[in-house]
């Protein structure tokens, strides 16, 4: 009694098991997983990705904002049910072929040397033809013309009869299994990507060495420059950059668009250029007197050098910059907005007569604004001299060398699957009256159209 | 005066003269009409092939950097493909109705182009590079496969009506609607490898110019929409047995979102790809 129940149990359990095994290997199931990834990343090119709440809501209301964001649509390619449909993808991919293994390793080792002549007519291309000798000439004769076409041949003689099995391009049948596999190694190498991987943007500036925790040591770029078109287009820029490890410049590259430099797995990138938004080589400082309005100096000054101003008890230091000033009201910071050159101002240090009497903002666009209260002087920013700063990518992600290796055999299985054929050729030689019947029938996995102007001209080389 | 716009005037116009040569052969039958045809679309491409060359000289670099000179040479491309197929099957002349069609449809888009998308211009940093070159003929041979197999389901879909009716008609000639679907499937076997590569090159130009194989832009985006599509051809085709007008209509739906990634993308949607 127990023993019955037992077994109904497990029957049932197989039941559920082996239809979840059928789910996930079936091809019905790839088919709409592609259908699903594919309209996924539509609407992830039409609805535009990465906005903040308020732009949405503008651009498309309200409700649809609701909707935006329960299904993640400004986030489409990162979002939770887009991981799941690739994960699926993957599950699939990995059940499918473990199912299909056996099945395919019997397709590329199958020898058939056991059949009847009846079963060679069975197939589409087929044909009967009196060879006017004896059976084994007939046999030198069809290898002959096998061998020619490239053919592997097993023969074997009978009591009554000659066998011939001939194939080619089995590997054919293998592009599919490797170009599968090959997806599944992509996959993994794009998680360990975005798992592992490092990737961001750094400005560098001419002179500086920048410590790289990443691969523990420093590089500089001590020399940025731009070439430009006779139109005034810009042709290319250009960093010279040195690798500093242990102290030692270990080495020296000029790095420009579309040519990297590597180092210890960490690869540098130029990428673009710009004028800094948060520093400054020089400012011009313009001082007049309150009362009368003469200009009493121009004066440069040096970022962050403090410097007497002659012929007055002033000293002055710019100590702060930012391109497109802007000030947080919550946070109660300043920040620079945009490294655009917007709303250019310099923080000035004033001291008078040996003591820091004010350090306002000074606006590039606003001279006056606000003026110092405790000085018979206004202070203008007349002009300034930001540094360019040459814009690197900085990237080490061992995730991609498997996506390369991924990409290389999927079109190695691409290519031996859409254009090596597996084709076999199934013959017997029977005797008749002083001559022989030599029967011949041939099937392809593929190329059909291919195969019978193969066939029909081994036909015709008898 | 022999500059590339020049030699393009005329593929523009012995593009069409072929074409129409062929329609014409597909009613009337005399096979005079279609040696004519031939022999127009044959020149048409020996002039496509200097229009490509006289480009290269003129501009000091591989003409493939914007959308003027990738039309000139995807419809290089597909005439090249469908000489190839008359040499080998000479009886299928009347496909070149439709192909040849489809390449002056092309060159005819190419000519709609407003002047500053055909005029040259330096390139970008960005797309100076060997990659580029590799990237975009490997890309546009697959476009190409995938332009010819369009015409072949098109063709699929008109033959196997008219094999249905069983009357006599315009279609006659095409080659038998089970032809069209080998052969249909023939090109898109052509045309999957080689976008797969053009996608994995740009990776690794992407990768090699900026330190990432895939940002997600509206082009990387719509070629693996593009390349689901027909994956799910395939798996459709080969393994649920889809035949026919499925498959004639999957070629069909393909095809047009590599139109749309093609000229869609760069002026509908904005991205990385803006420039070509
Ligand atoms: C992104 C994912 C995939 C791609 C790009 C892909 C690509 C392909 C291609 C190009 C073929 C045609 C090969 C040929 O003509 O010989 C094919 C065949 C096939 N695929 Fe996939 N495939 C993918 C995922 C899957 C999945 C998830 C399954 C499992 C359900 C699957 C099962 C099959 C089967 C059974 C065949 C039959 C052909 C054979 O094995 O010879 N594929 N696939």
């Amino acid at each position: 009694m127990e023993t019955l129940v037992q077994t109904e149990v497990n029957t049932r359990q197989r039941g559920v098991l082996s239809k979840v095994y059928d789910f996930f290997s079936s091809v019905k199931l790839a088919v709409v997983v592609f259908f699903l990834l594919a309209a996924g990343s539509i609407s992830g090119t039409l609805i535009e990705q990465g906005l903040s709440p308020q732009e949405y809501i503008a651009n498309h209301g309200e409700k649809w904002y609701y909707w935006i964001n329960l299904l993640s649509l400004n986030n489409v390619y990162h979002s939770w049910w887009f991981s799941v449909l690739l994960a699926l993808l993957a599950l699939n991919l990995a059940v499918c072929l473990s199912k299909r293994l056996p099945t395919i390793w019997k397709a590329y080792y199958v020898v058939d040397t056991d059949f009847t002549h009846n079963l060679v007519q069975n197939f589409k291309n087929n044909t009967v033809i009196q060879y006017p000798s004896g059976m084994e000439e007939a046999r030198g004769k069809v290898v002959d013309i096998l061998k020619g076409k490239k053919y592997k041949i097993w023969t074997e003689n009978n009591p009554n009869d000659i066998t011939i099995f001939a194939a080619k391009g089995r590997i054919g049948r293998l592009g599919s299994t490797i170009g599968h596999i090959s997806i599944f190694i992509i996959l993994i190498g794009a998680v360990l990507s975005s798992a592992i991987g490092f990737r961001g943007f750094y400005p560098f500036y001419e002179g500086e060495s920048v410590f790289i925790p990443e691969g523990n040591f420093y590089v500089m770029v001590e020399k940025f420059w731009i070439d430009y078109y006779e139109n005034g287009g810009v042709k290319d820029y250009f960093s010279k950059m040195s690798v500093i490890d242990n102290g030692k410049k270990v080495f020296t590259k000029t790095i420009q668009v579309n040519d990297p430099l590597q180092y210890k797995g960490v690869w540098f990138y130029q990428s673009s250029y710009g004028q800094a938004w948060d520093r400054l080589d020089k400012a011009f400082i313009r001082i007049t007197d309150k009362k009368s309005g003469r200009v009493v100096a121009d004066e440069t000054l040096d970022f962050r050098k403090e410097k007497l101003i002659a012929g007055t008890d002033l000293r002055l230091n710019a100590t702060n910059f930012l391109s497109d000033f802007a000030y947080d009201s919550e946070s109660k910071q300043i920040y620079a907005k945009s490294g655009e050159q917007n709303n250019p101002a310099a923080e000035l240090e004033i001291y008078e007569g040996g003591e820091l009497i004010a350090k306002p903002w000074i606006f590039y666009n606003y001279p006056n604004m606000f003026p110092i209260e405790k000085s018979k002087y206004n202070f203008i920013l007349s002009g300034y001299i930001a540094p360019q700063y040459s814009g690197l990518q900085i990237a080490k992600d061992p995730g991609v060398n498997l996506v390369w290796v991924g990409s290389f055999t999927l079109m190695g299985g691409l290519f031996i699957s859409f254009f090596i054929f597996h084709r076999r050729i199934w013959i017997k030689i029977l005797p008749s009256e002083r001559s022989s019947l030599v029967y011949i029938g041939g099937l392809t996995n593929k190329d059909t159209i291919g195969f019978e102007k193969e066939m029909k001209s081994i036909i015709g080389s008898f | 005066m022999f500059n590339s716009f020049f030699f393009f005037d005329i593929i523009f116009w012995i593009y069409l003269a072929a074409a129409c040569c062929y329609i014409f052969y597909m009613g009337i039958k005399k096979e005079g009409l279609g040696h004519l045809a031939f022999a127009l679309t044959f020149i048409g491409w020996l002039l496509n092939t200097v229009v490509l060359v006289v480009r290269w000289y003129e501009t000091g670099r591989a003409p493939y950097a914007n959308l003027y000179e990738t039309m000139v040479l995807l419809s290089w491309m597909i005439v090249a493909g469908y000489i190839a197929i008359e040499l080998k099957y000479k009886k299928l002349r009347v496909l070149g109705a439709i192909i040849v069609s489809i390449a002056f449809l092309a060159i005819g888009a190419a000519a709609m182009l407003p002047y500053r998308y055909q005029a040259i211009e330096p390139l970008i940093p960005a797309l100076q590079s060997n990659w580029l070159v590799l990237h975009v003929v490997t890309t546009f041979i697959g476009y190409a496969g995938f332009a010819i197999a369009f015409g072949l389901g098109i063709m699929y879909l008109f033959k196997e009506r008219a094999e249905r009716s069983g009357r006599k008609s315009f279609f006659d000639r095409f080659p038998s609607s089970e032809i069209l679907d080998d052969m249909n499937y023939k090109f898109i076997a052509i045309g999957f490898p080689f976008v797969t590569l053009g996608i994995i090159l740009g990776a690794i130009w992407a990768n090699y110019a900026w330190g990432g194989y895939w940002s997600w832009d509206p082009k990387e985006t719509w070629s693996l929409i593009v390349w689901f599509i027909y994956a799910g051809y395939f798996h459709g085709r080969l393994v649920r047995g889809w035949k026919g007008r499925k498959t004639a209509y999957f070629s069909i739906i393909g095809f047009t979102a590599v139109i749309f990634l093609y000229w869609g993308v760069s002026f509908v949607l904005p991205g990385l790809h803006a420039y070509a």
